[in-house]
């Protein structure tokens, strides 16, 4: 192809670079409010280097205010064990269905589709009331238990394995490996790519979650990054506004700071993610 | 083991064939399989039956007292103005997010594409508000949107414009939360064109331009466009149903207000189960709101699949 | 439009700090149906996009007929291209897929509008285009299946598509890229004859690049052999095989692979293996280190020592129906032979050791940059004894 003349270049570097500055400029102007005072916040000037420096009053209200390490903690550890469990349950029944033939395997199939129909927000209230039943309600096991089955992570994983190929798995049995053993010897280490990727998609999604932990969990110790800076924001009425910024930069910058350093693995594991399901 | 070796050694071809189903291989897929099985059943088959069931009721949460109303909790459903009002809203939603989100995805990522030297920074740029807290940045919307002192109504006001009071007002919140929903989802959208661009093959470009394809529109319009169909056709999909979807700013920053006029889909079900505990209209509001979806993926898989796809 | 000459003047071109043509001197008759190639990654294609004006020298010109389109894009210097892919429109059908360069070239924009085109009179156009792509496709037998899409077309009609897209619009030239590698042998085979069949009959000029050095002896009328960036010989067929100019050349043309055996020349022009002269006359300015090549059509294997011969061990057959290879072993040396004999010839039988010397005149050699070695008056016969013995 010729080469794009100039002109065009320089027009499509101006476009590319002003969707850039409004794609970031809210990122510019928290991390700006959360380092001014109040006053300055709102004030007519515009200039995002503040003239009082109030970080640490604002850092400070952030972290005390609400137990905010203790939601961040909560955060990860919830989507951790999220993820261990949708992958160990997940990835034998995607090969099964992959790889092996038996009786039922397409009505296995059929859940699995109703699953990626079907949201966590339509059947909510079933599983609200069961873990009522249950005491589990205000517990870190409610938070856990109704993903502990991903059937996006089934379907994904499907589609990944059986494109590996029949020789693989014949030889592995050929050589002595029993069906579990294939499954985390063989076929997790050629599945990486779709492991990667699903973990970057459940993670986000996880991380990002209030629809759930808003109707299951009503105690800030327990509570989840969002949950949390709701929490938060009833708790300062909504007006300390420093201090509001200051907590929404701590509540983001994991995940973000997760993405700037793999920026490849997140974007082709989104990408995947996204193509396939 | 020997089970195993067997089933991998063409001597034994002879009796699987006899037998379609070879019974180590069903036991090997019911130990795998199982546990996901049981799961499925417990958190998803058993819930999905139950919501249906109480659809059909007018339950609420912690009166025991309750009776199967049948298809008259459809009709109150529909009767219902504050649900009307919800299927609306929502509608208006992903009729602002859609075209805007998808547009400027592909458009971005046309710009992109090619040999541009900045790509995978611009691509994390836009990237950036995907993997950031929806929660967080919808606070900070709220401020930017602020209609005293916050830097858009600022900037609207400097070129002398009228500054809405955009989440205040029940003319422009549904406006308001769009933009946000925009600017959160079209990076989204413009890695999953990139990705569709990719997969062009470069020699249809050649062949485009030596059969006098002269303008860049020209080998839009013979190429990129319907190359790009089926992942557009995601792109649109997937971009309406997370609009279908949208919740956490509704639920930070309005609760459905001003007015209900934020009222969605999914607040008014959460307010109507959780909050006001009655879970037969609410579980008859879940059943729509699945029913939509459906009827998205249906329109995507049966009647547009055909259409942009060549094979 | 009638037949181009097409002309390269000292064309370069690369790719970052990677030289991948320098300076291409090529002149092509009107008419005529030339081969370019070469080993993949020698610049072949690249020099095919620079004709077609998919991308632009970095130095050097390119002409047309009489006019430079160095500079000129694609879309108007009215060649066509056939590309390995075929490179077809997956979304239009075949009569779509041949219409494109038509409809693009005759219609102005307002016409190629969907349903409104007509408005502004584009029925008349269409009508003439219809027509063309009939003919065309009359000709390349594809009428039954004008109205299918690619995916549902087989191999050998997708190439037929792809040869009618370039030739309805008559341009002044074809440009071929591997138009066939992606065919199975057999029908390869059948397209060559279409091929050349097309170019006969229509007589446009022909630039086909291709790595299979037999497809191109068989079908061009001139060849040119590029490797690392540089023309290393253009001509006839049959003068590129039997008369290479580089050592290059001489290996990459020909299957099986010319034999090469190392050798030295003396001060006296003479050419030998050990003691044994094989080759005389030739310029003797430059004496030591020489490769000497032999076809292996032109090897004889005598159970007899003879003058010019070499002592070699049959180490394996390889019967090819009306031929047999010997792949032999030189017992002074580790280079390997091959050598072609007809089948069914008695006293070739593997572990025997016999006696390899070349037809008349069928040495060749090469200095130790490949350049050949010719000799000095006419072709001296190796097997004339007495020249050897007092020249």
């Amino acid at each position: 192809m010729m080469p794009p003349s100039p002109a065009f270049r320089v027009a499509r570097l101006a476009i590319l670079g002003l969707g850039a500055v409004v794609v970031l400029y809210p990122y510019l102007w928290m991390v700006s409010a959360s380092l001014k005072p109040q006053t300055e916040i709102f004030s007519a000037s515009l200039s995002p280097w503040p003239t009082q420096w109030f970080a640490a009053e604002n850092y400070g209200k952030a972290m005390t205010r609400i137990p905010m390490l203790r939601v961040l903690a909560n955060g990860a550890g919830v989507c951790a064990a999220i993820l261990l469990f949708q992958v160990v349950f997940a990835l034998p029944c995607a090969y099964a269905l992959a790889k092996l033939r038996f009786r039922g395997r397409e009505v296995l199939f059929a859940l699995v589709l109703l699953g990626l129909l079907v949201p966590i927000h339509a059947i909510s209230i079933p599983l609200y009331a069961a873990a009522r039943d249950l005491a589990l309600l205000d517990t870190y096991a409610v938070l856990v238990v109704p993903f502990l089955l991903s059937t996006f992570a089934i379907f994904l994983f499907r589609q990944f394995i059986r494109a590996l190929p029949d020789d693989l798995i014949a030889a592995a049995r050929m050589d002595g490996l029993s069906e579990s053993a294939i499954v985390w010897r063989v076929v997790l280490p050629n599945a990486w790519p779709a492991a990667t990727a699903f973990a970057v998609f459940s993670v986000v999604a996880h991380w990002n979650d209030l629809y759930w932990p808003l109707i299951t969990v009503s105690q800030t110790r327990l509570a989840t990054p969002p949950l949390g800076l709701l929490f938060f924001r009833a708790a300062e009425a909504g007006d300390d506004y420093g201090a509001l910024m200051a907590a929404t930069v701590i509540v983001t910058l994991p995940l973000v700071a997760l993405f700037l350093i793999a920026q490849r693995r997140f974007i082709d594991g989104m990408t995947m993610t996204g193509v396939k399901g | 083991m020997a089970d195993a070796v067997r089933l991998a050694t063409p001597a034994a071809a002879p009796e699987a064939a006899a037998v379609p189903v070879d019974r180590s291989e069903e036991r090997a897929a019911l130990v795998l399989a199982g546990p996901a099985l049981l799961l499925m059943l417990a958190l998803l088959v058993l819930p999905t039956v139950a919501v249906l069931v109480l659809s059909f009721t007018d339950a609420e949460l912690g009166v025991p007292d309750w009776h199967i109303v049948g298809l008259d909790a459809y009709r109150d459903l529909l009767a219902d103005r504050g649900f009307r009002t919800s299927i609306v809203n929502t509608a208006l939603y992903v009729a602002l997010v859609t075209p805007a989100s998808v547009g400027l995805g592909l458009g971005l990522a046309l710009l992109i594409e090619a040999d541009l030297p900045l790509r995978s920074v611009f691509r994390s740029a836009y990237f950036l508000p995907v993997v950031s807290l929806t929660v967080a940045m919808a606070t900070v919307w709220q401020f930017l949107l602020n209609p005293v002192g916050g830097p858009v109504n600022a900037l609207l006001t400097a070129s002398g414009l009228p500054g809405p009071n955009w989440l205040g007002s029940s003319d422009t919140v549904l406006v308001a939360l769009a933009l946000i929903g925009i600017w959160q989802t079209f990076g989204f959208n413009v890695v999953l064109f990139l990705a569709g661009l990719t997969a062009i093959n470069r020699e249809l470009y050649a062949a485009a331009e030596i059969d006098g394809g002269r303008s860049a529109f020209d080998r839009f319009r013979l190429v990129t466009w319907p190359m790009l169909g089926p992942t557009t056709l995601f792109v649109v999909t997937i971009t309406i149903i997370n609009a279908v979807k949208v919740f956490e700013p509704v639920a930070a920053l309005t609760q459905g207000g001003p007015n209900k006029a934020s009222e969605v889909l999914l607040w008014t079900i959460y307010q109507e189960g959780f909050v006001f505990l009655r879970i037969g209209p609410a579980s008859a509001m879940a059943v729509a709101f699945v029913a939509v979806l459906l009827v998205l993926l249906l329109i995507q898989t049966r009647v547009m699949d055909r259409r942009v796809h060549y094979g | 439009m009638t037949a181009a000459a097409i002309h390269l003047d000292t064309v370069s071109k690369g790719y970052g700090p990677t030289r991948v043509l320098d300076g291409i001197s090529l002149a092509i008759a009107p008419g005529e149906f030339t081969a370019l190639i070469g080993p993949s990654g020698c610049g072949k294609s690249t020099l095919l996009r620079l004709i077609a004006g998919l991308d632009r020298p970095d130095r050097g010109c390119i002409r047309i007929g009489e006019r430079d389109v160095t500079t000129v894009r694609a879309a108007d210097r009215d060649v066509a291209m056939v590309f390995q892919s075929y490179a077809l429109y997956p979304h239009l059908t075949a009569r779509q897929n041949m219409a494109v360069p038509l409809v693009m070239r005759r219609l102005d924009r307002a016409q190629r509008l969907p349903l409104v085109g007509r408005w502004f009179g584009a029925g008349p156009r269409l009508a003439e285009v219809a027509r063309e792509i009939e003919a065309a496709a009359a000709s390349l037998r594809l009428g039954p299946v004008l109205d299918r899409r690619p995916s549902q077309l087989s191999g050998g009609q997708r190439q037929r598509v792809a040869l009618g897209r370039a030739m309805v619009r008559h341009p002044r030239a074809f440009l071929m890229d591997e138009p066939l590698s992606n065919l199975d042998m057999a029908l390869r085979h059948h397209m060559r004859g279409e091929i050349v069949d097309l170019h006969r009959r229509l007589g446009t000029t022909t630039v086909y690049v291709t790595h299979d050095q037999e497809e191109a002896l068989s079908m061009a009328d001139r060849v040119a052999v590029l490797m690392h960036g540089r023309l290393l010989q253009v001509g006839r067929p049959d003068a590129v095989y039997r008369d290479p100019a580089h050592l290059d050349v001489a290996t990459f043309v020909g299957a099986p692979r010319i034999n090469l055996v190392a050798g030295t020349i003396g001060p006296d022009g003479i050419a030998r293996r050990g003691g044994t002269a094989l080759l005389a006359g030739l310029a003797a300015d430059a004496p030591g280190p020489v490769q000497l090549a032999l076809r292996p059509e032109h090897v004889v294997l005598a159970a007899e020592s003879g003058p010019a011969s070499l002592p070699a061990r049959v180490e394996r057959l390889e019967f090819q129906g009306a031929e047999i290879l010997a792949h032999l072993r030189l017992l002074d040396g580790d280079e390997r032979l091959t050598a072609r004999l007809p089948a069914g010839r008695p006293g070739i039988e593997a572990g025997r050791d016999l006696h390899v010397s070349g037809h008349d005149g069928a040495w060749l050699a090469f200095d130790t940059g490949g350049e050949r070695l010719r000799p000095s008056a006419e072709i001296v016969s190796v097997g004339d004894r007495q020249a050897l013995r007092h020249g």
